[in-house]
């Protein structure tokens, strides 16, 4: 670790000088990036050709590398392997560079590659499951960071980097390392929200009750249902309890349970206001309101119950709806499911507590050039492309004039190739095949891409509601813990989220009264849930500071 | 001799009859709803809960699918490579051991040697060792892989050998008399009788060889090897994508890829699974009674 | 007595007598060494062979260093494991399911195949056999998924005890019935494949004995219980001590497919516990420590029961 730190610290002190002797001597450079002067290497930094510079793609090169990364079941549906795909093909037509691509068969493959020692050059992969994180695998030499070439052999990256400031901070490690080549989703993405609750809005129609809007709205449309006869009016697949209603008193749960307030770390479980979320959510189990058999519902289960009329409402993402409503066709007539906004305590009040993510996660794949690599520049350079203008287009939009036009005003536009493909392939299965856009990977995610594919009104007008006021303030960004902390949160977490879950569970049904409240918050103590938080804040602490 | 029935066994008989009945009928259910949801109409399969007692619609889509892929017909020979030859060798190796550990000679390494071979049914290097083992040993991308590791199970000795020991001795001891040895016992006299504890251990390492995906997984690269299991999991893969789509609503393409997905896991078992259930009833012919007629008097 | 005779009478040939009487003893038994030879060599390679990967339970592993420089940490994981909280819920409820499923379904496979046995009709006993082993070919995703529909208390088990009087309670979200649905879906997953070896065994009854005992004006259920039931003995004693040694083996996919939080309290065996924590990171030496532990008791159970058998009846492993 200190061994790079002080590298990095030697070669960006190196570079400056060195740049700014070159910008000094080329005024007037016509090289594509403007602003990134100071970044900007002795070759041509911009991708395509301009004047004065010589292309670097198609490199000239006979190096041959070899890409792992677990086959996706939209490219398998059609291909064997990734090099099958038109979109790899011409990837390395492009940059010049062949690749090999490996696959992953069981989720065991990994370790297993790893441990027989057949590391390939670039491997893409969920580096944060790595065992001790992906710190350790930088510092066992399995993966290389970038900071030596990313200035020579990744231009497109490192001016993106440049541009974009904040990402940057984030995806830079705590040392100044930047390692591998993450996902990012692009500009506007953070605030897309694709899941909200759902109601059954014929019924509410019956009862002449509008949408829910605050949780007593809620509280009188359940009640409602149940009175015509609904046996499980609100259900939910296990797992994933919707705490929807949590958020409405300033709780976030389960997969978002840690959360800022203030500029301070806290755990949704302890804080002082679950009690009174657990109180209400008792109150409805208790009347009926909720699916009597809700810790076992399963994803089939739900379905089945919100087509046939068992329940009629629920949280889901917002294709749902057409299941939903296919489901139920024969069965109900007039059924009719729509988006409902996300519930506030008083009318008025805002939904700060958003579904919302960050345009990066250290927990998302990341791609790697290895430390078997023996042309970590060649490897650079070609997974460097997605980063560049052309490049993007390339992942997000695929092969010009195939799946994708560029209209008057430069915007592209899916052409039906992808949107009603003549062969019957599915949307995600052309973009399989034709681009990267299918799924996380090295590159920037364009937010335009899900819009064009929206076939129902309902999904837009649903998608904007739930989108339109997400607020960033109580978000937690992506913060990284070290080797050692990681141990010890695990080990804690593992235990406190079992207590969680079934402590939930417990005050819903009434097997532990509310009055024991106070029991329950000890116990979390006694867990060392105060620990946990300090290693979280100690983590948050050390982002802001970045 | 006509025996005649006192009134106690005719109502027992009659029970027991009553109960076989219910019982047949009940585990004949997991099969049924397997099948009948292969052909089922996906969206009325999704709104269904409870009993399902006959298919809801009768749509082959999902067949079609798995039958269009290349591999089905690679993936039924190489696993019908795998369990005849690992059967074979499974039960060649598990009486030369359930005999050895079987025999009332004093043997001094007899205890050891079960011993050596109890110990291993509790204690095991993992995944890893294993798979560095069998890549280190050239058995990659080789059937053999599926093969070799895994011919003997310990359990299956045990049990074998329990079977052996209830050949009365009488039986080798006169064949020694004639001047036999034990390879001439073992091939002439225990296995001829042990025809229902042989089928038995076919059964169990046959199907086990059937069952069996993960190792083809990791130590197969080629694709034409893959055995049937394993292009099913693929097949299952590939198509759970479609019914995880949450951005994108239907064009008439995913609407179909949606529907096919549900249903192609209940035809991907049945597809998978139909062949060897054909096996036992093949097998329990063997489970005759009367082999031991007369096996005292010897 | 005899024993010490012999050391009165040759007290110094005891070295030279050991070594001649390996010798004599390969001699005697050559062929039977040669016979178990290729399957010695075979546990050697493939089973020995790799057991040095047992080391990582008390290592930190690693991958890159690989199972020579992992660092050793001693007892630390089973420290970790012992001391966590759940650690006496787990192992209690393991403990728990496996008795249960001794106490039920064990003899309930007997009975079974007793009773299949004593189907008179050829034709119909086939058919019940073969149907009644079908489900342990189901996946257990897809029984599972049955299990809970059937469980919920609009559900099929549901309609049948309001039928019968009772109230709808959904079953699988309470603690007392958690138990019961996991061994009795068991029994009807796997009671037909139970069967198999103790009707194989039954082929091995001397048909003689029951024509004697018919003689002797024994009715069948007298020739149930003392033919039979004796015939297949040793089986079942052999069974039931091999059985002893999956006690602490209670697996994690059907746990995790039927419970929930609700349930954690009876339902969270071991299994589920690791594979819970095993989700937060690819933690090798923990399972691998968890794993000997579990290997260590079965051990001692087996052992014990083995021992246990000897004495009481006269069949045992060893």
């Amino acid at each position: 670790m200190k061994t790079t730190l002080l590298k990095a610290a030697c070669f960006t002190i190196a570079m400056l000088v060195f740049v700014t002797t070159l910008t000094a001597c080329q005024a007037g450079s016509t090289t594509g990036s403007t602003t990134s002067s100071a970044a900007s290497s002795g070759t041509s930094a911009a991708v395509t050709t301009t004047a004065g510079n010589a292309p670097v793609y198609p490199m000239k090169t006979d190096v041959k590398l070899t890409y792992w990364s677990e086959m996706n079941g939209n490219v398998s549906a059609k291909y064997t392997n990734a090099g099958e795909t038109p979109f790899a093909k011409e990837l390395s037509k492009r940059t010049g560079i062949q690749v090999e691509y490996i696959h992953s068969t069981a989720k065991e493959s990994f370790s297993l590659m790893l441990a027989s020692n057949q590391l390939p050059d670039i491997v893409e992969y969920w580096w944060s499951s790595y065992p001790g994180g992906t710190a350790k695998a930088l510092e066992e030499k399995v993966i290389i960071s970038l900071n030596d070439i990313m200035e020579k052999d990744a231009p497109n990256y490192t001016k993106w980097l440049k541009d974009h400031p904040d990402i940057a901070r984030q995806i830079r490690w705590d040392d100044g390392s930047y390692v591998g080549f993450p996902f990012v989703n692009g500009d506007g993405r953070q605030t897309f929200v694709g899941r909200g609750p759902l109601i059954r809005k014929d019924l509410l129609d019956k009862k002449g009750l509008g949408i829910p809007e605050t949780v007593d709205d809620w509280y009188n449309a359940l009640l409602a249902f149940k009175s015509l006869g609904v046996k499980a009016p609100f259900t939910k697949a296990k797992g994933y309890l919707a705490d929807f209603i949590a958020r409405a008193y300033g709780i976030q749960l389960d997969a978002d349970a840690w959360y800022i307030e203030d500029g301070k770390v806290v755990y949704g479980p302890v804080q002082p206001a679950y009690k009174d979320f657990l109180a209400t959510w008792h109150k409805w189990y208790d009347e009926g309101l909720i699916d009597p058999d809700i810790a076992t519902v399963d994803a089939n289960i739900e379905t089945a119950k919100m087509a046939d009329g068992s329940a009629a409402a629920t949280f889901n993402y917002v294709s749902r709806v057409y299941n939903y409503n296919k489901a139920a066709q024969e069965k109900i007539q007039g059924y009719n499911i729509v988006a409902a906004p996300f519930p506030v305590l008083k009318k008025g009040d805002a939904y700060e507590y958003s579904y919302i993510s960050n345009l990066y996660s250290s927990s998302e794949v990341l791609t790697v050039i290895t430390g078997n690599c023996k042309h970590p520049e060649i490897a650079a350079r070609f997974l460097d492309y997605l980063w560049g203008e052309e490049g993007n287009i390339l992942a997000n939009w695929g092969i010009p004039d195939v799946t994708y036009t560029t209209g008057a005003n430069k915007e592209p536009k899916y052409t039906d190739f992808l949107l009603k493909n003549p062969d019957g392939w599915t949307m995600s299965q052309v973009r399989g095949g034709y681009m990267r856009s299918y799924s996380s990977g090295p590159y920037v995610q364009d937010k335009r891409i899900d819009i064009q594919t929206y076939v129902m009104p309902e999904q837009v007008t649903a998608v904007d509601m739930w989108s339109k006021n997400a607020s960033m303030k109580h978000l937690m960004p992506p913060i990284a813990r070290t080797a050692q902390e990681n141990t010890e949160y695990a080990t804690i977490m593992s235990e406190v989220e079992t207590y969680y879950k079934e402590c939930l569970l417990k005050f819903m049904i009434g097997t532990m009264k509310l009055d024991e409240y106070d029991a329950y918050k000890a116990q979390m103590k006694n867990l060392k849930i105060d620990r946990a938080i300090e290693i979280q804040q100690a983590a948050y602490n050390r982002y802001i500071s970045k | 001799m006509k025996i005649r029935k006192s009134i106690w066994e005719i109502i027992f008989d009659t029970f027991n009859c009553f109960i076989m009945i219910i019982w047949t009928l009940i585990t004949a259910y997991p099969l049924l709803y397997v099948l009948f949801s292969s052909v089922s109409d996906a969206d009325r399969l999704s709104g269904h809960r409870g009993l399902l007692l006959y298919p809801l619609g009768f749509k082959l889509d999902a067949y079609w699918l798995v039958f269009k892929n290349p591999l089905i017909l690679s993936g039924y020979v190489n696993t019908v490579i795998v369990v005849l030859g690992g059967t074979a060798l499974n039960l060649f190796m598990s009486c030369l051991a359930a005999y050895f550990l079987s025999r009332n000679d004093i043997i001094l390494w007899k205890k050891a040697v079960m011993v050596m071979m109890v110990i291993t049914m509790f204690f095991g290097g993992g995944m890893i060792p294993n798979y560095l083992l069998v890549t280190g040993l050239g058995m990659r991308d080789n059937l053999l892989a599926l093969i070799i590791p895994g011919a003997v199970s310990t359990y299956n000795v045990i049990i074998m050998r329990t079977s052996f020991m209830g050949i009365p001795a009488s039986l080798e001891e006169s064949a020694f008399l004639d001047g036999a040895n034990h390879f001439s016992i073992l091939f002439k006299i225990i296995i001829p009788l042990s025809k229902s504890i042989l089928a038995v251990m076919a059964l169990w390492y046959g199907v086990e060889h059937w069952n069996s995906w993960f190792s083809a997984a990791i130590y197969l690269n080629k694709r034409s090897l893959y055995p049937i299991q394993l292009v099913m999991r693929e097949i299952l893969i590939q198509n759970a994508q479609s019914d995880q789509v949450y951005t994108m609503a239907s064009s008439a393409n995913e609407d179909q890829a949606a529907q096919v997905a549900k249903t192609i896991k209940y035809a991907a078992i049945i597809i998978a699974t139909v062949p060897i259930l054909c096996v036992y009833p093949y097998l329990q012919k063997h489970f005759v009674k009367g082999v031991m007629i007369g096996a005292l008097k010897g | 007595m005899t024993r010490s005779l012999q050391t009165d009478i040759l007290p110094i040939k005891s070295a030279p007598g050991f070594f001649s009487r390996i010798a004599r003893d390969f001699k005697k038994n050559r062929l039977l060494y040669l016979m178990i030879f290729p399957v010695i060599v075979y546990y050697i390679i493939f089973n020995y062979g790799p057991m040095y990967g047992l080391q990582i339970a008390f290592k930190d592993f690693n991958l890159r260093a690989g199972y020579w420089a992992s660092p050793w940490v001693g007892f630390k994981h089973f420290k970790l494991f012992f001391e966590s909280y759940y650690f006496g819920r787990v192992l209690r409820n393991t403990l728990l399911i496996s008795v249960y499923s001794l106490i039920f379904s064990f003899p309930a496979t007997i009975v079974f195949a007793l009773l299949l046995n004593e189907i008179r009709n050829r034709i119909f006993k086939r058919f019940v056999q073969t149907i009644t082993y079908i489900p342990h070919f189901i996946s257990i995703i897809i029984i599972c998924g049955i299990i809970v529909d059937f469980c919920m208390s609009d559900g099929l088990i549901n309609d049948i005890i309001s039928f019968l009087g009772g109230a709808r309670t959904p079953l699988l979200q309470e603690m007392k019935y958690f138990r019961s649905v996991y061994i009795i879906s068991g029994m009807w997953q796997g009671l037909g494949w139970g069967t198999i070896i103790y009707l194989s065994a039954i082929t091995n009854i001397d048909q003689e004995l029951y024509q004697a005992a018919i003689i002797d004006g024994a009715n069948r259920f007298r020739q149930i219980w003392h033919i039979t039931l004796t015939g297949i003995r040793p089986t079942i004693i052999i069974l039931l001590i091999l059985r002893m040694g999956s006690v602490l083996n209670v697996g994690f996919e059907k746990v995790i497919l039927l419970y929930n939080p609700a349930t954690y309290e009876v339902a969270d065996v071991i299994s589920s516990y690791v594979y819970r924590r095993g989700l937060q990171q690819l933690n090798w030496s923990y399972g691998a420590a968890v794993g000997l532990f579990n290997s260590v008791v079965n051990l001692i159970l087996v052992v014990t029961s083995n021992r246990v058998s000897k004495k009481v009846s006269d069949i045992s492993l060893w």
